[in-house]
């Protein structure tokens, strides 16, 4: 069921970026997620966490700079609709967590009912600990106008 | 023909966003409501004239599909066509909804093509 999942997640996020809120995404290969990772060290971040539950389940989690979500958040309002809050942030990571493991999870099998948690944004980076022992974990790197994103998905069967 | 729209999910920003999304897709709007439940867009929908509502299937105190079984309950009410705009694609959750009466069925992310077909393909069917 999990084959060809980072391509599939890749796909989806790249959709979501681009068609809701106008942000072309691109991959960081490998051999550049050490350069990704400095560069956006020193950003303060938004981690949004959405859990899942159907023939699998397990939890995706998306970080991205406070920055970037404020641009956004930004796009999707309107001019006059007054300033940008901190819930207009949590809101824009927890409906991109949504969206994309949503998503994920259709492309994946769409014939089962799959159920997502309401998903919540902390303040934290990711976890050290990447989920527990035979659990499957991809990771995924991306940039956006020159901010770094990570998505994490870990599986348990 | 412009037609009255409320749009109902509970992430502020995704009401922007379709609200948005709708407008660049040609489709023609007159006043658009906004609701953040289904608790909410009941009683938008009991004081104004609404035409079509695009609602989300998961939000708290109350999701898509209980707000589309009070809709169906109330008279006056149950004539407004209801799009679901959801993550959710399964073939197993789309049969549910639409044995609930629901009119059409959006996947997020959208784009503004697909929104206007399904939208202007139920008005017409409504004979707007």
């Amino acid at each position: 069921m999990l084959e060809g999942i980072e391509k599939k997640a890749v796909q989806v996020t790249l959709k979501v970026f681009e068609t809701m809120f106008f942000m072309p995404l691109s991959v960081i290969e490998e051999d550049d997620e050490a350069t990704a990772g400095s560069a956006g060290s020193n950003l303060s971040s938004l981690r949004g966490e959405i859990e899942f539950s159907g023939p699998s389940s397990g939890r995706l989690m998306l970080s991205l700079p406070r920055d970037l979500v404020n641009t956004l958040a930004g796009g999707a309002l309107s001019d006059g609709e007054g300033a940008i809050t901190e819930a207009h942030l949590l809101d824009t990571v927890n409906e991109l967590c949504n969206m994309i493991c949503g998503n994920l999870l259709s492309t994946i099998d769409n014939k089962s009912v799959w159920d997502l948690s309401l998903p919540k944004t902390l303040s934290d980076p990711f976890p050290e600990n990447e989920g527990e022992a035979g659990n499957r974990i991809v990771n995924l790197n991306f940039e956006a106008d020159d901010y770094p994103l990570r998505l994490q998905i870990q599986w348990t069967e | 023909m412009a037609f009255n729209v409320l749009i109902v999910d509970d992430s502020q920003i995704m009401r922007k966003v379709i609200q948005k999304t709708v407008a660049i897709s040609g489709f023609e709007v007159g006043d658009c409501w906004e609701a953040g439940n289904g608790q909410e867009a009941l009683e938008i929908a009991r004081g104004k004239w609404i035409d079509l509502i695009l609602a989300d299937l998961n939000m708290p105190v109350m999701n898509g599909l209980e707000m589309i079984r009070e809709l169906k309950r109330d008279d006056l009410l149950a004539r407004i066509p209801v799009v679901l705009i959801t993550t959710e694609g399964s073939e197993k959750r789309l049969e549910e909804i639409f044995a609930l009466g629901v009119r059409g069925y959006i996947q997020k992310p959208f784009y503004p093509e697909t929104i206007r077909d399904v939208l202007e393909k139920i008005m017409e069917a409504e004979g707007a």
